[in-house]
């Protein structure tokens, strides 16, 4: 690991203004300029930061911690209902938040199911949305990829079974935080700061970049920008909402496929509106447009879940070794769009 | 065991080790010896996979995060249960348990998922890919995994 410098921010100004560029961009640049010597990059908790590191595929001159910068740690409740989580506030603290388990119930199982106990109290939310995917070509300096700056997608034609089976033609990744499945179904916002203390705010759907957009980078953190908090919206009546995922293993394993579903239901038992995001899925969180429209203005039974979670995988496009997740989406999609239904008929 | 037949996940609950291990010398240590050996043979059954990329031959999960190992959380409930059989063959009658608790636990959950699910697995690990192929073959009649 080469040495780097160590600013502990006392401001987000501060740390904006010192956040020369993203670790998106900085990984790019790696290659021309190897020592990378004007680089500074933002660090939250460092999980996925360190592991960039030590894998040589990052070498920053600075880091930037947030970690003394006051503010950003709480979970503090909207005037209109909602929940505003500081961008350091961990994914321990979301867990075991009792208002957020409460009302954002598929969000506090999706992120206290995810990694280990010891990763979940030092990785803190906005890192956790900023992380880097986890396709083992991207991981690997051996492999020069697309999202590396390079030429080729190893995977496409390669060890694929862990990757996309949606928008997966350039490359195909998967997006690799599971609480972004939650928040994008719950229509949350970013809210992010720049050097001047200008704030910006963006739909998180809308925040995330595919492949035919940008190769390169997940998202659309700019340099010398510091997101600064998740705005939840109020939970309104009759909202319901699961969050399930399946993995090979229940500890510390990378979902193979999770879904979430918010729906809002009528006194009528009918759905009124509903979000049905797919992890793991795509290289961002995949809202499965079709599955909601089967769902719309119908009552929930075990044959239009089924329904839905078929809709859900029709434009799916599988790769020679990952056709099996068809399978787990579609029992899935249907086995939490049920689970959501009878936590809105127990309400 | 428990196989989720739609989505090939396998899950190990109770695992019973019946060792024929001649004179326990010290049974505490012996138990504890295959415990460890059950939890290698279930990662092997499950889990274990070195997973090369077919144009360059590179190891692309060579890390504790990617190669998966069973964690607390699939850890079964595990019945030691020693044998004690005395044949006469050396001064004390204690015979070697080292790989012996490892190598017997895979086939055993292979057998349990086909007791399970009516279809014999073939390959290891038994992922949720493999056990879905596996199902998908048995029913269209076709050979199994």
């Amino acid at each position: 690991m080469k040495t780097f410098a160590w600013t502990p921010a006392q401001t987000v100004g501060e740390a904006a203004a010192s956040a020369s560029i993203t670790v998106a961009d900085s990984m790019c640049a790696m290659r021309g300029d190897p020592g990378n010597a004007m680089s500074s990059v933002v660090k939250a908790g460092g999980i996925d930061l360190l592991d960039l590191l030590k894998a040589r595929l990052l070498a920053p001159a600075m880091l930037v911690s947030l970690t003394a910068v006051p503010g950003l740690g709480r979970i503090e409740e909207q005037a209109d209902g909602g929940l505003r989580v500081g961008a350091m506030v961990t994914l321990a603290d979301i867990a075991s938040h009792a208002l957020m388990r409460r009302r954002y119930p598929a969000l506090a199982d999706a992120v206290g199911g995810s990694a280990s106990p010891q990763i979940r109290n030092v990785a803190t939310l906005a890192g956790n949305l900023l992380q880097r995917p986890r396709c083992w070509y991207f991981r690997a300096a051996e492999f020069h990829c697309l999202r590396k700056g390079g030429g080729h997608c190893f995977a496409l034609d390669g060890e694929n079974a862990h990757h996309a089976i949606f928008d997966n033609r350039s490359c195909a990744i998967v997006h690799p935080s599971t609480a972004a499945t939650v928040l994008v179904a719950l229509g949350a916002m970013v809210e992010l700061v720049d050097a001047d203390g200008a704030v910006r705010r963006a739909l998180l759907e809308d925040f995330f970049i595919s492949p035919d957009r940008d190769l390169q980078r997940e998202n659309d953190l700019q340099p010398h920008e510091i997101m600064t908090a998740v705005v939840l919206p109020a939970v309104p009546p009759g909202a319901c909402m699961a969050h399930l995922k399946l993995a090979q293993k229940d500890s510390f394993d990378w979902p193979l496929a999770d879904v979430t579903a918010v729906m809002e239901m009528g006194a009528d038992g009918v759905c009124q509106r509903a979000s049905i995001v797919l992890g793991a899925a795509a290289p961002v969180p995949h809202r499965a447009r079709a599955a909601e429209a089967a769902l719309l203005n119908r009552r929930i039974t075990i044959p239009l879940a089924a329904a839905a979670a078929r809709a859900a995988l029709d434009d799916a496009t599988p790769l020679a070794h990952n056709a099996y997740k068809l399978a787990l989406f579609e029992t899935l999609v249907r086995r939490t769009v049920l689970q959501a239904a009878s936590a809105a008929a127990s309400a | 065991m428990a196989v989720d037949t739609e989505t090939g996940i396998v899950r190990v609950e109770r695992v019973v080790a019946v060792h024929d291990c001649g004179r326990p010398m010290n049974p505490k240590l012996i138990e504890s010896q295959v415990q460890g050996g059950v939890l290698m043979g279930l990662s092997y059954a499950l889990f274990e996979q070195r997973v090369l990329d077919r144009h360059t031959g590179r190891m692309v999960n060579a890390n504790l995060e990617q190669y998966k190992l069973a964690g607390p959380s699939e850890t079964p409930a595990i019945d030691v249960i020693l044998l004690e059989n005395y044949q006469g063959h050396s001064a004390t009658d204690a015979y070697g348990i080292a790989e012996p608790a490892n190598i017997a636990t895979a086939p055993a959950i292979a057998n349990a998922v086909c007791n399970a699910i009516g279809v014999r697995m073939r390959s290891l690990p038994m992922s949720p890919a493999t056990v879905l192929a596996g199902l998908r073959d048995a029913s269209t009649g076709g050979r199994p995994a």
